[in-house]
């Protein structure tokens, strides 16, 4: 009784909360379209395509308006894929891979900051130092395999670096940490031993900050501006998928796109960017030139991208279990560099500058049927 | 069907096992059990557990006055163990690392990588090419015949029990696999759709070789994670026997318990059930097992428990070292340990176990 009571109780919250969003959405279009210079639909056409989505796909579409589809000549909604769907296929797609792998779960050299930095390292292939690994107990430096109390950070001159969560995403947790002088920074702010200890959450990995290509740092200096590279085996070899940069805005340091960051699409055969770049809803909207540093966009070419792509397929061969890989790859002045490995990277946000996925990603992720 | 087949197997197993008890003791000299008695003992182990009891007489349960109590069955044991070892919680999140022992190629490359002794991985390869990592590049499958001399193990990536491993030899553009002259397409065809790692073959210590020359003769040490911190729980080490040229209890093998204070041998080996009972020397090179120091066991497990250390996701890992010239050399982890052999030396080994999971 208590468990139907329960489920009743999940259904109303949520038929709440999906009328309160759609709600959001159809309120007031003109104040939230992504394409203020063409035609839009009346408020009524707006429910309705959203009510469509809802019923078809059982999800509302966040994405309505940087899709453009609030637009009189939007695209044809069929040919989009939506965030379950697209997950759902992203996650068949692996379950049929790891079936011929003994049902073994890779995911955790993707998902493990730590194991992702050091199975690359021995590979061969650049990703960013790591300096030590620590949790409540102290530091592990990476030139021992013993620990050292936190107060070894004071001692550590001139270290510059960025702790991440190990098993951390969106950037959650994650800060940039700084000592010199017998001074601790975190995030640029001075602070302490104590402050650093109490934020280490679990297992934290402190590495190398990176020092991004000058023509990346003309976009946003404040933040390593890194390239989204998808990558999916495809007929048993690794094959490039689709590919987008994130653009940090203000004074973060993040440049992802939930942090108030600026996302656009790499072209994969020329590696320009696309012309426009978009905000997340509720940040901002579409633009062609950034904020603060007043870059164009359009005709930017992101250095060492086609070599980005080959290392990308390369390193993919060695994740022989993970059907398909999001590479978070930042650009330096000596090349490419892996800062991170996806396996539950969305596709889906990249239609905003690629257009309709649907087809692309079904014959992708059904290969290995 | 299936449910009916293996009843009927279950039936026939009991049939033989409980029919002629004298045949299966490990206790020759002892007083026994009634028949009765031990088709009692091995019912109630059914019914409660749901499994045959495949370790009855290894563990010496039908010695008059045995106890049934203190030995973990083996296939809860295995759930409970698989269950944690699958879900490792970091930071409020949760993710399975079993992969990481599981696949021999990372398992190497991990270590290699954190600086422990691993043999050498020259290689990985599928039936079509091979990926030499000296030269940083894929040559087609024949270039193995250009390297003269080549003396290696090639091993399947998620073989288990010695199963897909293959001693690999090349002279004069010739291939002998196990020692049996072969050629590439019979290594393609082996290889199949699987992935293979062309491995550093291993010289051990000349006081291993003294307990059986015939194999690699390993340590499987046990360490657990209690309160995050790694800690020892059993050890033994494995013997090849009868000619046999892998240390493997499945096979023939014969396994000695350790004193993990010492690095000294129990003064008891025993068999799996089915080839043979207990000895208290080596049966090919009369060895005798008592007091046999282990060379390098405090070190092995000093390096056990710091590399368990970076194996934060996985709860309790059975690690496979062999002892060379040079110190301990760790050759595989393994998630899925079992719990039968090592019980027959400790019989606090659950107690230790479960203390890491109450902690």
């Amino acid at each position: 009784m208590a468990n139907f009571l329960n489920k009743i109780l999940d259904f109303s919250s949520r038929s709440i909360k999906a009328v309160e969003n759609i709600y959001h959405l159809v309120r007031n279009p003109l104040t939230q379209t992504y394409y203020p210079e063409q035609l839009t639909k009346s408020g009524f056409e707006v429910l309705m395509d959203n009510l469509w989505w809802l019923f078809k796909y059982k999800e509302i579409n966040k994405l309505y308006y940087p899709y453009g589809f609030d637009r009189k000549n939007a695209p044809d909604r069929t040919e989009y894929i939506s965030a379950h769907v697209f997950f759902v296929l992203q996650r068949d797609a692996n379950i049929v891979l790891r079936r011929k792998f003994n049902a073994v779960d890779y995911r955790c050299l993707l998902k493990d900051k730590f194991l992702f930095g050091a199975y690359l390292d021995f590979l061969k292939f650049p990703t960013p130092k790591m300096l030590a690994l620590c949790d409540i107990n102290g530091i592990k430096w990476s030139c021992s395999q013993d620990y050292e109390s936190f107060d070894a950070l004071v001692g550590n001159k001139n270290l510059d670096a960025f702790c991440k969560q190990l098993l951390g995403r969106w950037g959650q947790g994650a800060f940039a940490l700084k000592s010199c002088d017998g001074k601790v920074f975190i995030n640029g702010v001075e602070s302490s031993v104590d402050e650093f200890k109490s934020k280490v959450m679990g297992l934290t990995l402190i590495q190398q900050r990176i020092r991004q290509h000058p023509k990346l740092s003309e976009l946003h200096p404040q933040s390593v501006n890194t390239i989204r590279l998808a990558t999916a085996i495809v007929n048993g070899k690794p094959q490039e998928l689709l590919a987008a940069i994130k653009v940090g805005t203000g004074q973060t340091n993040c440049d992802n796109w939930a942090s108030g960051g600026l996302l656009g699409g790499v072209d994969l055969t020329t590696g320009r960017v696309s012309e426009d770049f978009f905000y997340k809803p509720g940040i901002g909207k579409r633009t062609q030139v950034h904020p603060d540093t007043g870059i164009v966009f359009r005709d930017f070419e992101v250095p060492f991208f086609h070599k980005a792509v080959e290392m990308a397929k390369k390193l993919h061969c060695y994740f022989y279990g993970v059907h398909s890989i999001g590479w978070d790859i930042a650009i330096t002045s000596d090349g490419p560099i892996f800062v991170e490995g996806n396996d539950e990277w969305e596709g889906f946000p990249h239609q905003i500058h690629e257009g309709g996925m649907r087809k692309k990603f079904y014959q992708v992720f059904q290969t290995g049927k | 069907m299936d449910i009916i087949k293996r009843f009927k197997t279950a039936v026939r197993f009991l049939y033989d096992f409980l029919c002629n008890p004298a045949s299966h003791t490990y206790y020759p000299q002892a007083e026994h059990k009634s028949g009765l008695r031990i088709v009692f003992d091995n019912f109630w182990w059914l019914i409660r557990y749901r499994e045959i009891n495949h370790f009855y007489y290894m563990y010496g349960l039908d010695r008059k006055g045995a106890s049934l109590a203190g030995y973990l069955p083996k296939k809860p044991f295995c759930r409970l163990r698989d269950k944690i070892n699958a879900r490792a919680k970091i930071g409020g999140r949760i993710a399975n690392y079993n992969c990481l022992v599981q696949d021999k190629f990372i398992f190497g490359k991990l270590l290699k990588c954190l600086g422990f002794p691993t043999p050498e991985i020259i290689a990985l390869c599928d039936n079509n090419s091979i990926f030499w990592f000296d030269k940083n590049k894929a040559e087609p499958f024949d270039s193995l015949l250009g390297h003269d001399k080549l003396d290696v193990f090639i091993k399947e990536i998620l073989g288990e029990r010695a199963e897909g491993v293959f001693h690999l030899y090349v002279d004069r553009s010739k291939l002998y696999l196990d020692g049996k002259e072969s050629t590439v397409a019979d290594l393609q065809r082996i290889i199949a759709d699987n992935k293979f790692i062309i491995q550093q073959r291993i010289i051990q210590h000349q006081k291993m070789s003294e307990l059986y020359p015939g194999s690699v003769n390993t340590i499987r040490f046990i360490t657990a994670l209690k309160a995050g911190r790694p800690i020892p729980l059993a050890a033994m080490v494995r013997l090849g026997a009868s000619g046999c040229r892998c240390d493997n209890l499945a096979i023939g093998g014969v396994a000695v318990g350790i004193n993990l204070d010492t690095g000294t041998l129990f003064p008891e080996g025993v068999f799996k059930p089915g080839f043979g009972g207990r000895c208290n020397c080596h049966p090919d090179t009369k060895v005798k097992f008592e007091n046999f120091q282990i060379p390098y066991f405090k070190q092995a497990v000093d390096l056990a428990l710091k590399l368990h250390g970076f194996f934060y996701g996985t709860h309790s890992v059975g690690w496979d070292i062999a002892i060379t010239f040079y110190g301990p050399m760790f050759i595989e982890g393994n998630n899925s340990w079992e719990i039968p052999t090592l019980q027959f030396f400790d019989r606090d080994l659950q107690k230790k176990y479960f203390a890491t999971l109450t902690s």
